[in-house]
Formats: structure tokens, sequence, C-alpha cells
């Protein structure tokens, strides 16, 4: 059942968009546990369409713009989270990539405490 | 005076071997959280046994990898993981930090110290899993390992590298053979490397494992030892990685070239945090629920026991597993898997524990397939005949029951089965030397107590032990040297006995 929900989700995309009249025709035709499962598969695959960002501080426009360019066609989404000091942490497709200071701060003190 | 410009040139000096790396990591989110067995999506480059973050700061590691999600058996904890919450891969797998300051230390598997010490800093991480020493790097077994137990180390004796099984019912005395085995390793023999002693607690009591400690700092045995504990409360998990954990910390000291003894206390609790682990992992179940790869779990463990080669080190780990039979039943599925991977077993029966021979060493059943090239030249001089004997006289004892008219060879051949059996018998927490054991046993086989009563045999055995030691030292030093005992020795242990005799009261 997984594979065809899996086609299923694959079909209702029409040139890279989402079809409401498609998943609105799916969703009506599958089981309450099917659709919570379908509805997971779509989120997932939306998910993969998406970069999310998140840095120290609000970015300037210039520096959206170049991330803008690093991935065409995806849907960039920033945020702020203070705690990193500074820094930048980019998900896109399950895949994390960061830098930031707080982190290294905590390695270096974990390093320390290990190492005479 | 400290001051400012010396503490940056320390820290500088400290920080020369750090590196930093930029982090790229998988990253998923939690689907299921069912019987501590959390089902996570999005983790598509992760794999076996690696270790596995969560956001709110739990841990966890792999052990499902299925399609579209991991099953990740967490490490403790994790009430408070929800639907949703985002997961991160580490790229490494299970390790524990080993250092020479876990000695005298109780660490749970993960390394987390339990007895309020600080975290060891020297040392190095130690992988949980490791593929076993390969056949060239190894070497027979040669060396003895005194448990200074004399019926274990005059008729199955254990040699560095072996592995030997302590099985039997509850409450005979599998956990007590292996105390009395690390207590006797506080003093080194002569001529062989110290031992450093690792103690693995599977499933038990706390107030069990507690006892355990304190009994060791009591005979000032916990100097040179190491305790694994994973309690009975402890998540399944923990329970499954304290025997990988115990023998980890066991190759830190095994490639500085260390002899090392490992109990794991008890392999059938292991067995049953194994199977409730993989039932929930929803993993199919065989016999008695066991998974398919229960022989696996415990062959892996009890392979990276070894005796190394001088080129690679010349240390060895010796392990002695426990395993908790039912009704004394050793043909069950989990004893027989471990009776096939070990190289001998100590059995305890019942019946013996109740009529008062204690250790209730079945001897008939009891095996060591390393044998006499455990042994030193010493004991193998006096005890080489015992084990026949002790066969003879259980045949012979069954016979008289009958009541029959018996000649003078054979009452004299149960006359000394009968002293055989009350010289083995020995105190919980008294671990002989080399010397005693040679001593009380040779008295024995070369029939220098045929005129003592059997019920006064320990207590002649007890004060002739005291007064050869005050009277006798040279006899006793020559003991202790392991060397074959030669007729001039057994002349003198002969006169010391009679000069005794003198003094001795019936």
């Amino acid at each position: 059942m997984n594979k065809k929900l899996k086609n299923l989700v694959k079909e209702s995309y029409n040139n890279g968009q989402l079809d409401q009249e498609t998943v609105v025709y799916i969703a009506a035709r599958l089981s309450r546990k099917d659709l919570k499962h379908y509805i997971s598969l779509l989120k997932q695959e939306e998910a993969k369409h998406e970069v999310l960002v998140t840095s120290a501080e609000k970015l300037s426009s210039e520096d959206v713009g170049k991330i803008q360019k690093l991935y065409p066609g995806m849907n960039v989404i920033h945020s702020v989270d203070k705690s990193m000091i500074n820094g930048v942490r980019i998900v896109e497709n399950n895949k994390e990539y960061e830098i930031n200071l707080n982190r290294t701060f905590h390695d270096i003190i974990g390093f320390l405490s290990t190492h005479d | 005076m400290i001051d400012n410009k010396s503490i940056i040139e320390n820290l500088e000096k400290r920080l020369s071997a750090y590196t930093e790396d930029p982090k790229v990591q998988n990253v998923g989110k939690v689907e299921k959280n069912t019987d501590g067995v959390i089902t996570a999506s999005g983790l598509t480059h992760a794999f076996m046994g690696e270790i596995i973050d969560f956001a709110g700061g739990n841990r966890g590691f792999i052990l499902n990898l299925d399609e579209d999600s991991a099953s990740i058996i967490l490490l403790g904890g994790g009430g408070n993981i929800q639907e949703g919450e985002g997961v991160k891969t580490t790229g490494k797998k299970l390790t524990i930090h080993a250092s020479d300051e876990l000695l005298g230390s109780v660490v749970n598997p993960i390394g987390l110290p339990l007895d309020g010490k600080p975290l060891a800093k020297k040392g190095k991480d130690m992988p949980l899993e490791r593929i076993a020493a390969g056949v060239v790097e190894r070497e027979p077994v040669g060396t003895p390992l005194k448990t200074g137990i004399k019926s274990i180390d005059a008729m199955f004796p254990i040699g560095r590298g072996q592995r030997q099984l302590i099985i039997g019912d509850r409450g005979l005395g599998k956990t007590a053979i292996a105390v009395d085995t690390i207590i006797n390793q506080r003093d080194t023999m002569k001529g062989q490397k110290p031992v450093v002693c690792i103690y693995v607690a599977i499933g038990q009591k706390q107030s069990t494992i507690a006892q355990v400690v304190d009994k060791l700092k009591q005979e000032n045995a916990m100097a040179n030892t190491v305790v694994v504990a994973s309690g009975a409360s402890d998540a399944a998990a923990l329970q499954y990685l304290a025997p990988y954990a115990g023998v980890a910390i066991a190759e830190y000291f095994l490639e500085k070239g260390q002899d090392v003894l490992i109990i794991y206390d008890d392999l059938t609790k292991h067995a049953w945090a194994y199977r409730q682990l993989s039932l929930v992992l929803r993993r199919p179940a065989g016999r008695e629920a066991y998974p398919g790869d229960i022989f696996y779990l415990h062959s892996r463990l009890l392979e990276r026991a070894v005796r190394l080669n001088e080129k690679n080190g010349g240390g060895s780990i010796t392990a002695l597993p426990i395993i908790e039979t039912q009704a004394g039943d050793i043909s069950a599925y989990i004893p027989t898997n471990v009776i096939s991977i070990t190289d001998g077993q100590i059995f305890l029966v019942g019946d013996l524990f109740n009529a008062g021979i204690r250790p209730a060493i079945n001897t008939g059943t009891s095996v060591s397939r390393v044998g006499g090239a455990a042994q030193t030249g010493a004991m193998k001089s006096v005890a080489g005949k015992m084990k026949l004997e002790m066969s003879q006289f259980r045949e012979l004892a069954a016979f008289a029951q009958f009541g029959s008219e018996l000649d003078a060879a054979t009452q004299a051949q149960l006359e000394r089965g009968k002293r055989i059996n009350e010289i083995l018998k020995q105190p919980q927490y008294h671990p002989y030397s080399e010397a005693l054991e040679v001593l009380s046993i040779a008295i024995i086989t070369n029939g220098f107590a045929d005129d003592i009563p059997v019920e006064d045999i320990t207590r002649f055995e007890q004060e002739f032990q005291t007064y050869a030691q005050k009277h006798h030292k040279k006899l006793i030093d020559t003991l202790s040297g392991g060397q074959k005992v030669t007729p001039d020795v057994i002349k003198e242990m002969q006169k010391a006995v009679e000069d005794f005799k003198k003094k001795f009261k019936v």
C-alpha cells in the first residue's frame, strides 16, 4: 500500500505544483488510516521543495538573494534563532548544514574537559 | 600568582589539537513513540547502530532501518518525546569512554558514573561493537588465572584468555564464585601480570549490585575492579548494551598489554532484555520468542575474550559468563547456546548445595577444555589424580548404599573420596593462595590425613595451614613458586604434617 500511496503523491502534482482537484479526488477515496499516511507523504514531498535557513540575526536582502541562487526553484524560509550567537543553519531535504558559535563553544568545552 | 597571559597561553596550548568541522547532519522527525521505540522518518543517510540526538536532549541508537523510517531505541528516559520532534544523526556509533581512572568506579553502560565520582578525563573512546581478534593475532591459552577456589583450580583450571561458563539454578553460589575470583586477583601471582577485573551486572537488583561492590571494597579488591551496572529497573536497551560496554573497557586495558578478567552476571537476563527489544521492534520471534540472532548476540560477545600473542601486545581477556538455569535444566535454549560457545563450564547443583558441599560444583558435568595447560606444575602434580579418584568415589558411593560388605581397598577408596569432598569445601570470600591450595590437596591425595576423622578434616586443614605459614615458611615459598612438587618437597610436607598431628586434637 505504501508504494501505491507514493505513486498517488506523484500523481497529485502538476508542473511541480500541487493540484487541488486531484488531491480532493484522491482524498475522498482513501480510508482514514491511508489518508493520514497520504497527507504525511504530501508534507514530505513539499519539504523537498523547501529550504529552511536559520541565522542568529535577520539576513540582509543581499544574503537572502545569494542563498536563493544556491537553491533555484526552491522555497527559502528564513527564521531567527538568537541562541546561535553567530552562524547559519540550512536544512534542505533532510540534510542540515550548520556552523554556529554556540555549538563551537560547547564543542570546545567538551574537548577541554576530556583532554589535558 | 597566575596571570592572564599564562592562562591564555595554557588555553591555546590545549586547543592546538582541536579541529572544527562544519557539521553536515541528516535530520528527520519523530513519527511514533511506542514502548521505548521511536519511529523517525527522514533519516535517509543513517546507518545501523548510529547514535541519534533528539531536539529535547534525549539520545538513542538505530536498531532497525526500514524503507521510509528508522526505529530508534532510547538510552533511558524519553517520556517527553512528542510526535514531530526533530531528530539528527551524529555520524557516530556507540562508544564508552575507557580510562585507568575507571578502576574502582561503578559506571552505567554509556559511561556515566553511578558512584558520584567525576567523569574520567583521560583515556580513549572504545566502540561497544567490534570484530573480535583474528586467528593470527591469538596465542593458545597457557597462563593460569587462579580463582582461589580449590575445586576449580585443581579440577577445572581456568587460563587467561579462556571463556568458562558458570551455570546453575538461582541461589547456588554462581556470583559467589565470580566475586571470590575477583578478590583473589588483588594479590598478583608470582611471575604473572596483575589482572584488571570488570564485573558487569545485567538486570540485577540494585541491592545485590550494592552488596557486591561493598564486599569488594571490604576485601580491598575494588582498587583494580570496574563495575558496569545496569539494574533491573534500567531500560532494556541499557541492559542489552551492558556486556558490550564491559568488554569495550576490557579491550582498552588489553590494548595496553594487560590481563583482564570480565564477569557477565548474568547472560540469561541479557537474553531476556534482547528478546524484549526485538519484540517491540517487531522482529520475527523464534524458539521461546527469542529472535533468530540470539546465538550471535552471545557468540560475538564471548569471542572478544582472547589471548593475544606478544606481537599484538600479549594481553588477555578471560570471560566468566554466568547463566541461570531453571530446575537444573542445562538443555534449555540459552544454556545450550552458551555452553557450545564457551571453553568449559562449572555446573552448580542444588543437591550438593543442600548437602553442605559448597561450592556446589558437580564434578561429573563440569569441565575445562583448556585443562592442564592452565595449571602450574605444582598443582598438576598434586591434583592430577583427583578428578579420577572423585569419579571412582561417586560410583562406589552409590554401590555402598546397598550395605554389602566391602573389601579393604574399596573401603580405603571410599574414605579417600570422603576426605577429598571435605577438603574441597571452602567458605565464601576466602580464596586461597597457590601454596595453600597445593598444600591442602597434597596432604589428602598423598594420604597424610587418612587417619583424621572426616568430620575433623576442615578444622585440620585450617589449623595446619596456620601452623605451616608460621613454622614452615620455606615450604610455603617453595609451593608458591609453582614448580612441580618433587619427592623431597613431599617428604618435607609429610614431616610437617606429622609434627602438626602431635599438637592437633581430634
